[in-house]
Order: structure tokens, then C-alpha cells, then sequence
């Protein structure tokens, strides 16, 4: 029993970390902070294809407008018995929206859809999608689905000269809808034939395409969701040496919350792999990520830990393109803020870096 | 004559007349015995040995034999002198291994950590004309290390440095008998080894966030020539080392990608002697003492002197007794360090030795030595205990030479 009980207080005696012996060391590396204003900065907005969203946003207010576009694999053969067709969709939350469903004239491809282009070479002749000027159907979207009866005369045009459907909102405000992401949620046609026989076809492709009319110009720095403001940052870090081990990088700011339709809006930072230009190709990955609350009452500092970024960055200063401060996702529920370029709420990156030791026989 | 007692117990066990029913008991014992031996021998993973290793060339190893280890450690009795050697009659082959604990306390708080790794081997092989061939391997020094550093609010990190290594010496060298009483010797030491010690850096989140290394290499020769006088009353025995002139190359690579900063140390060691004596009042009964000394405040390091070195006279004092067949050994060692703590604070170590021996028929015998030692210096102290096991095989190689010639 001795013996089991001085092996569990030895046991445990190895299993803390007491800093017993760490004064013996007497070569503890040195450590430095730095406050960094970024060298370069500026902004852009950029209409960017929204399909990778699980949910689409439907809805237009004072500052944005947002339509949905759906294409179904309906076969010709599907137009001789038809006896009726429906749009159904699956709502993603309670909000009410009446809407009208159109059909599309122009072919679009879904990674690169958004409210200018069609695909990634060709334009809408009209911003938001083009469309026949044929009402399918209208409903109003709640519940947890939602089924529209389209209107079987225009089917022929529906199946043989259209590229799916755009629906149109018809209320103010905005809800959410289920995209393809899940089959079991996914917007689908349902053609119904006689005796009871019916056939359903699932979105191949579906995208929302946003709008807002406060483009802002590139002096304005901004972060955005919806139509993707991005905001591009720099920081020279020449005084940081490169052996040195970041211990904590921050870039903080505070921003100036210009639209909002939620409480809590996730902005991601991006590493920049070339030179910037608003084409320049940035990580697929984000480097840090934020879900900054906005708060009525006080002025809510945005925090970001980018300390991995600031340690690759220093290990391989070639490397130091900048970053992006975006929405994270781009295709979240539109928000848009703003943030100083200068003055105290200006971006700035608060750095803790700690030297290499040396070893023992250095004096 | 002391010597080839100490040394080759079990050739006294042998003609002895209870030797039969000791063989069983010693069988059995010295089988598991050899167990613990191979199991120990495969783990070699040295968790750490002093919290003081980190400075200097780090902590002195004691000679890799449990059964000079159970009487004090006196290096001048130990095979560290090569001259040791006056009776040899059959070649001589001991591999040992240490499991070690340390305690460390320091401002009321504690922290333990052990090692288990193997020691050292060496042999001894008789040659024609009274000479002897002398081979081995052992640690000089020893830098393993493990510590934190404290969690203060306003830093938010941590350190976790741990440090892995040694200084090792591949022996070689011959010894020749005079006249049955004396031996003189003198051994080559090629000196190898490396540190490397991972400076882990730690969040106050709990995470590492990089790991910079720094890695010292070291080689170096070293002679040793050594001598002694046994007669059945007494042995006295010493060895000198001449300076060492030892190499250390250090480099580090910093977030385990960078390369950096390659130093190169040209270290020269003083001169060391070792003086032993034993003397042999009863049959039973075996005293011995150790000094051993450097004046290590002469250390250098690229010609310039190394601070904070100290002059150790090391000084040990033992004793063996016969219980029955059984050897019973205690001994004490006092041993200043021959480097400061932080704080230029002296490293002051008291050590109190035992041990015994197992025979095992027609091999050897199994030499086991406990070690309790207690070190200080400032707020810092360590309370360490280690267990050394030896085993020794013994082979009469010129006898079944001459059972080949039928």
C-alpha cells in the first residue's frame, strides 16, 4: 500500500510542469513587441460566384437585392402527358417572402454566376439575370417547404428555351432557402402524369446572385459578404528578425458596422500568394477567423490572431504579399463593414516575438 | 591482491562448500536479475538526469560499475584507471545500466523525473607477457535535462526545454603486471557524444507554437595513464589525465526549418589525478577511499577562461564486508561540482552508496548498486536515487586455448 501510494505521488510529481530548475538556464532568449501600422493598404468590392453556399438568399432592402437561379435536368420527353408542374423549396428559416419565379433566356455556369455574368466570359445582358418575361409562377415562401404550381402552358418554354428559373423577390427583407448542397433539402421540379405517376428532378446547379447599391471605390476600405468587399493589408515586417518566434500577432481594428442582418459576422483573413492586384490569387485556406459580434452599446475591438501567418511570413519574407480581411464565408448573410484607414481604430498589428536560444557555451 | 577480490568474487564462491545450495538461490535470483537487466538495457530513453545539467559540460558520470559504485565511487579503484589491472585471470566483459529518479525542490514545489539508459561496457583481456587489453565504453558527462519555465500573467508562453546527450568515451588501451604486486596502464580515450536540447515554446492556450533546437557535437582525444600496488593488506592506485582538448560545434535550427548560426568551441579540460587506497584489516573486510581532482576553474573555452568554474576535489570513502559469500558494500562520496549554479551559488553533493553482488555459475555475477544523493545550491535542491546493475561475464580464454591443441 506504501509502495502503490509513493509510486502515485511520484507519478504525479512527473506529470507537473512546476518550473523547478528553469532559473539554471540563465540563457532565456530575449523578447520584443512591436506595434505595426500596415504599409499598404486599400480595398475593393467584387462580385463573386456565391454557389458554394448550403444556403441562397432571396430577399431586396434599401442597400441590397438578392435573386436565386436554379437550373433542373427536365428531359424533352417530359412535355407530351405532363398534367401538372411544381417548384418546390425547402425555406431555411421563418422569414415570409413572396416571390415570382421567371424563366432564364441565357446559359450560366455556377462557379462563376454572379449579378454581372452568366459565367466567366459572358455578361448578363441585364444585371441579375436574364430572363422571358413570363411569370411561371408566384408563392410565398414558409414553413419548411413550399410547394408552386407552375404554369403548364409555359412549360415548352421551361424545358426547350430556358436555362432554368429565377426567382424574383416580391417582399422586403430577405429569407433563406436550402440550396443543392443536401438532396434530402435540395429545390427540385415535379412533374405529375396521370395516374399518379411523378417524376422529380433536383437542382444540378442553383446560385444566389446579390447586389447592393453602395459599391464603395478603393480608398474606402471594407469587408463585406454578398457582394465580397475585401480589404487589402500589408505589414512591412523587415524589423521582425527571421529566427525569431512569434509569440502573439494580432491585427486589430475597429471597424465602423455599416449593414448588418445578423448579430455575429465572420470575417477570415486570407494570405495573398502574389502581388496584390484585385485578380491576385490568395490562399485557399484561411489564415485566422473572427466572428465579431456587433454590440450596440460599445465599441467592440475586432481581434484577429494571425500569429501563424506573421511566423510563415518572417521565415520566408519573400513570401509577404499581404493579406485580405474578407467575409468568411463570402456567400454569408450580407453585412458590410468599414474600417478606418487612419487614426486610432485603424488597422494595426500588435506583435510579441521571442529570440532563438543560444547554446551553453555562449557567453 | 584486493583487487582480483573485488574484482572476481565469484572464483571464491566456486571452491566454496556451499556452493551448491547458493547456485540454486543465486539462479534463480540472477536469472530474473538478468531480465531486468536486458529490459532495462532496451529502454534507452533518458528522460532527464539533473536540473543543474544544464550549464557547463553537465554533470560527471560515475565510473559504469556497480560494484566500485557500492563503495563510493573511487575512480583510482574503478577500471577508469588502466593500471587497476594486477591479477587478471580470465578476460572480463561488464555491461551496466542505470535507472535513475530526481526530485527537484524549489520554493516549496517539487517536480520528479527519471532516466533509464545504459551506462557503459567494458572489458578487460589477458595477454601473454602479464599485459592486458583494455576496451570499452562509457559517459563522461552527462546533460540531460528537463524543465519548464514559469507561467507569468503578462508573458502568455511558456517553455518546455528539454535537453537530451552526453559526452562519451570509446576506451582502448593496454596495461602490463610487474612482479605480481603492481600494474601499470594506459588507456586512448576517443571522445564522441552531442546534446540536443528542443526549446518547445508553449501558449498560455496550451499549444506549442514552434520548437527552436539547439545541438552541440563534441569530439576530442584523451590519454590516461594509471598504476597500482596490491598486496593482501593494501592497494594504493592513481591515475592522471593530461589535458583534454575537446571540439564542440553547435548549431540550431529555429522552427525546426531554419538553419543557424553554426558555432565551433575549441574547449581544453585541465589535467585530472585520481588517488585510491584499500586496505584489508580482517578476511571479511575491505576499506577503501577516493579523491578524485581537476582544477576546472582552468577550463577554457576558445583559449578564453569559462566563468563560474570551480576546482572539485571529489572525496569518497567506503567499505566492503563478506556475509557469508555475499559482499555487503557501503560507501559515501562529498563532491563539490566543478560548476556554479545560477547565482555563482556552489553545487554541493553528498552521496551515500550501496550494494552487493549476485554470483551466477559459470558466467559471472551480477553487481547491483543503489545511490541516494543529495544536491544543492541556492533554492534549488535534488534529492536523486539510482539503481545500477552490472553484469559480468568472465571467460578463461587461455584455458580452453589449450584444450584446442589436443
Amino acid at each position: 500500500m506504501k509502495t502503490a501510494a509513493l509510486t502515485l505521488v511520484l507519478v504525479f510529481l512527473a506529470c507537473n510542469t512546476l518550473p523547478v530548475g528553469f532559473d539554471q538556464l540563465e540563457r532565456i532568449p530575449e523578447a520584443d513587441s512591436l506595434v505595426l501600422a500596415p504599409d499598404t493598404l486599400a480595398g475593393y468590392a467584387k462580385y463573386v460566384p456565391l454557389a458554394p453556399a448550403d444556403i441562397m438568399y432571396l430577399g431586396q432592402d434599401h442597400a441590397y437585392e438578392s435573386r436565386v437561379i436554379i437550373d433542373f435536368p427536365i428531359p424533352d420527353s417530359a412535355l407530351e402527358t405532363v398534367t401538372s408542374v411544381q417548384l418546390v423549396l425547402h425555406p431555411a428559416d421563418s422569414a415570409r417572402m413572396g416571390f415570382v419565379c421567371r424563366p432564364c433566356s441565357v446559359d450560366w455556369n455556377s462557379n462563376a454566376v454572379t449579378w454581372k455574368m452568366a459565367d466567366s466570359v459572358t455578361h448578363w445582358f441585364s444585371p441579375g439575370g436574364d430572363y422571358y418575361h413570363i411569370d411561371l409562377g408566384t408563392g410565398t415562401l414558409e414553413g419548411e417547404s413550399l410547394v408552386v404550381e407552375l404554369d403548364l402552358d409555359h412549360l415548352e418554354t421551361l424545358v426547350r428555351e430556358s436555362h432554368g428559373v429565377i426567382i424574383f423577390p416580391e417582399d422586403t427583407g430577405f429569407c433563406a432557402i436550402h440550396s443543392g448542397y443536401s438532396q434530402a433539402t435540395a429545390p427540385r421540379i415535379r412533374l405529375n402524369f396521370p395516374d399518379d405517376v411523378t417524376k422529380t428532378y433536383n437542382a444540378v446547379e442553383d446560385a444566389h446572385l446579390v447586389d447592393t447599391l453602395e459599391l464603395s471605390s478603393s480608398y474606402l476600405l471594407a469587408v463585406g459578404s454578398g457582394v465580397a468587399f475585401r480589404t487589402y493589408l500589408r505589414f512591412m515586417l523587415d524589423s521582425v528578425p527571421r529566427q525569431a518566434t512569434i509569440v502573439r500577432a494580432e491585427l486589430t481594428f475597429l471597424p465602423d458596422v455599416q449593414y448588418h442582418r445578423a448579430d455575429t459576422l465572420k470575417l477570415g483573413v486570407r494570405r495573398l500568394s502574389e502581388s496584390y492586384s484585385r485578380y491576385a490569387r490568395f490562399a485557399d485556406r484561411t489564415s485566422a477567423r473572427l466572428d465579431y459580434v456587433v454590440s450596440p452599446d460599445t465599441d467592440s475591438v475586432a481581434s484577429l490572431d494571425i500569429g501563424s501567418l506573421v511566423q510563415f511570413w518572417t521565415a520566408n519574407p519573400d513570401s509577404n504579399f499581404g493579406l485580405l480581411l474578407t467575409a468568411e464565408p463570402e456567400w454569408s448573410l450580407m453585412f458590410r463593414l468599414r474600417i478606418p484607414r487612419t487614426g486610432p481604430n485603424a488597422p494595426k498589428l500588435n506583435l510579441l516575438y521571442v529570440m532563438p536560444p543560444e547554446d551553453r557555451f555562449i557567453r | 591482491m584486493m583487487r582480483s577480490r573485488v574484482c572476481h568474487s565469484s572464483s571464491v564462491i566456486r571452491h566454496s562448500p556451499f556452493a551448491g545450495r547458493r547456485s540454486s538461490f543465486a539462479i534463480r535470483h540472477s536469472s530474473f536479475a538478468i531480465s531486468c537487466v536486458c529490459f532495462l538495457a532496451l529502454l534507452t530513453t533518458a528522460l532527464g538526469q539533473s536540473y543543474f545539467n544544464m550549464r557547463g559540460l553537465g554533470q560527471i558520470s560515475p565510473p559504469a560499475d556497480a560494484r566500485i559504485i557500492g563503495l563510493g565511487a573511487p575512480a583510482a579503484l574503478s577500471y577508469l584507471n588502466p593500471g587497476i589491472l594486477v591479477h587478471l585471470p580470465k578476460a572480463s566483459f561488464t555491461g551496466t545500466t542505470e535507472a535513475a529518479g530526481t526530485l527537484g525542490s524549489e520554493s516549496g514545489q517539487n517536480r520528479f523525473f527519471g532516466t533509464v539508459r545504459p551506462a557503459g561496457f567494458h572489458s578487460a583481456i589477458p595477454l601473454p607477457l602479464n599485459s592486458r587489453l583494455l576496451l570499452g565504453i562509457d559517459q563522461r558527462f552527462n546533460q540531460d535535462f528537463d524543465v519548464w519555465s514559469e507561467s507569468l500573467p503578462d508573458t502568455a508562453y511558456r517553455y518546455h526545454v528539454v535537453g537530451r546527450g552526453g559526452i562519451y568515451a570509446l576506451r582502448a588501451g593496454l596495461a602490463k603486471s610487474l612482479f605480481g604486486i603492481a600494474s601499470i596502464g594506459i588507456e586512448y580515450n576517443r571522445l564522441i557524444g552531442g546534446s540536443r536540447e528542443d526549446w518547445k515554446f508553449e501558449l498560455s492556450e496550451g499549444h506549442y507554437v514552434s520548437t527552436d533546437t539547439v545541438e552541440l557535437n563534441y569530439s576530442g582525444d584523451a590519454l590516461r595513464i594509471g598504476a597500482s600496488v596490491q598486496t593482501n593488506l593494501f592497494t594504493l592506485a592513481a591515475h592522471y589525465q593530461p589535458t583534454i582538448k575537446l571540439t564542440a560545434q553547435s548549431s540550431r535550427r529555429v522552427h525546426g526549418v531554419i538553419e543557424d548560426s553554426i558555432n565551433t568551441y575549441r574547449l581544453a579540460l585541465p589535467n585530472a589525478v585520481a588517488l585510491g587506497a584499500s586496505v584489508k584489516p580482517l578476511e571479511r573486510l575491505i576499506f577503501a577511499a577516493g579523491l578524485d581532482y581537476r582544477p576546472w576553474s582552468g577550463l577554457t573555452v576558445n583559449d578564453t577562461a569559462f566563468q563560474g568554474n570551480r576546482d572539485a576535489l571529489r572525496l569518497c570513502i567506503g567499505s566492503r564486508y563478506l556475509l557469508g559469500s555475499i559482499p555487503l558494500r557501503l560507501g559515501f562520496s562529498y563532491q563539490p561540482w566543478y560548476y556554479s549554479a545560477a547565482g555563482n551559488q556552489a553545487i554541493i553533493e553528498h552521496r551515500l552508496h550501496l550494494g552487493t553482488s549476485i554470483p551466477i555459475p559459470k558466467f559471472g555475477s551480477l553487481d547491483i548498486a543503489a545511490q541516494i544523493s543529495r544536491r544543492s545550491a541556492g533554492q534549488l535542491t535534488e534529492t536523486a536515487g539510482s539503481l545500477v546493475l552490472s553484469l559480468a561475464y568472465h571467460e578463461a580464454w587461455l584455458k580452453r586455448t589449450r584444450r584446442w591443441g589436443y
